[in-house]
């Protein structure tokens, strides 16, 4: 049993792996698999890039960043 | 045997591309003075002889990405090791390349801010990643976020 995966009808969810490169900023992978990155602007903005490395808006926390990259990918714009 | 020359042909083999990351700790501190040195040296000498990468600092430690022909590179790490500016040289991965990553670079350098505070849980730290773990699927990793950072410092004319 993994807990971090979970079983779908499917495929297993294989967990997000998120790395800090410098200080505000976030590059986010799953299975090796590149997601996108989040590159903090100062002054508690964070902006959020998609797996083409395009803009997919600015958010006053990491952790709604980080969602906003992984809703841009399960959108399959990344599929 | 035939005698090595520096003209290299398009039937020679050692033209393979190479790259090879390596990790190491600064003998002592470098000031931004230093590193400047360092990094006019090597893009002198890179873009003489074909080589292009890429250089991170971070509180003393050294990541390097050099690629070019094969043979080149080889020769270059072997010079690089003994260089008594750093020790513990420590080649992290060594893998053919059929496209250059830093095409664009003699030696590609952009100053890390280095984090106030330890990684939050649940995150990775790429730096830390290369430094500490071998596992090859770990290693390639990190590279690949440290050169996407790289990549977006760049381009933002830093
Ligand atoms: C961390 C580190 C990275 C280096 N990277 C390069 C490099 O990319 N290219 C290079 O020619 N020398 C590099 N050097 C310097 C070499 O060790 C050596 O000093 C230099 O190639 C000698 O050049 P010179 O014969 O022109 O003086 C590096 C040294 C250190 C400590």
């Amino acid at each position: 049993m993994n807990v971090r995966a979970t079983v779908t009808e499917h495929s297993p969810v294989i967990e997000p792996t998120w790395a800090r490169v410098e200080a505000d900023f976030y590059v986010g992978s799953r299975a090796g698999e590149f997601l996108g990155y989040i590159d903090g602007k100062g002054g508690g903005a964070f902006r959020a890039y998609d797996t083409f490395s395009r803009p997919v808006g600015e958010f006053d926390t990491v952790r709604d960043a980080m969602h906003a990259v992984l809703a841009a990918t399960s959108n399959g714009s990344a599929l | 045997m035939a005698p090595e020359t520096q003209m290299v042909t398009e039937t020679d083999r050692p033209t393979a591309l190479l790259s090879a990351v390596y990790a190491s700790v600064a003998t002592r501190e470098f000031s931004r003075d230093q590193l400047d040195d360092l990094l006019r040296q090597s893009r002198r000498n890179n873009g003489a002889s074909d080589v292009t990468g890429m250089l991170l600092y971070r509180d003393g430690r050294f990541i390097q990405v050099l690629e070019g022909p094969e043979k080149t590179v080889r020769d270059l790490l072997a010079v690089i090791k003994s260089d008594p500016r750093h020790e513990k040289v420590r080649v992290l991965l060594e893998e053919h390349l059929t496209e250059r990553t830093f095409a664009d670079w003699t030696m590609g350098y952009e100053p890390i801010r280095v984090p106030s505070s330890p990684v939050a849980p649940g995150f990775r730290d790429s730096f830390d990643d290369l430094e500490s773990d071998d596992d090859p699927t770990t290693t390639r990793r990190a590279i690949r976020e440290l050169t996407l950072w790289f990549r977006v410092r760049a381009a933002s004319g830093s």
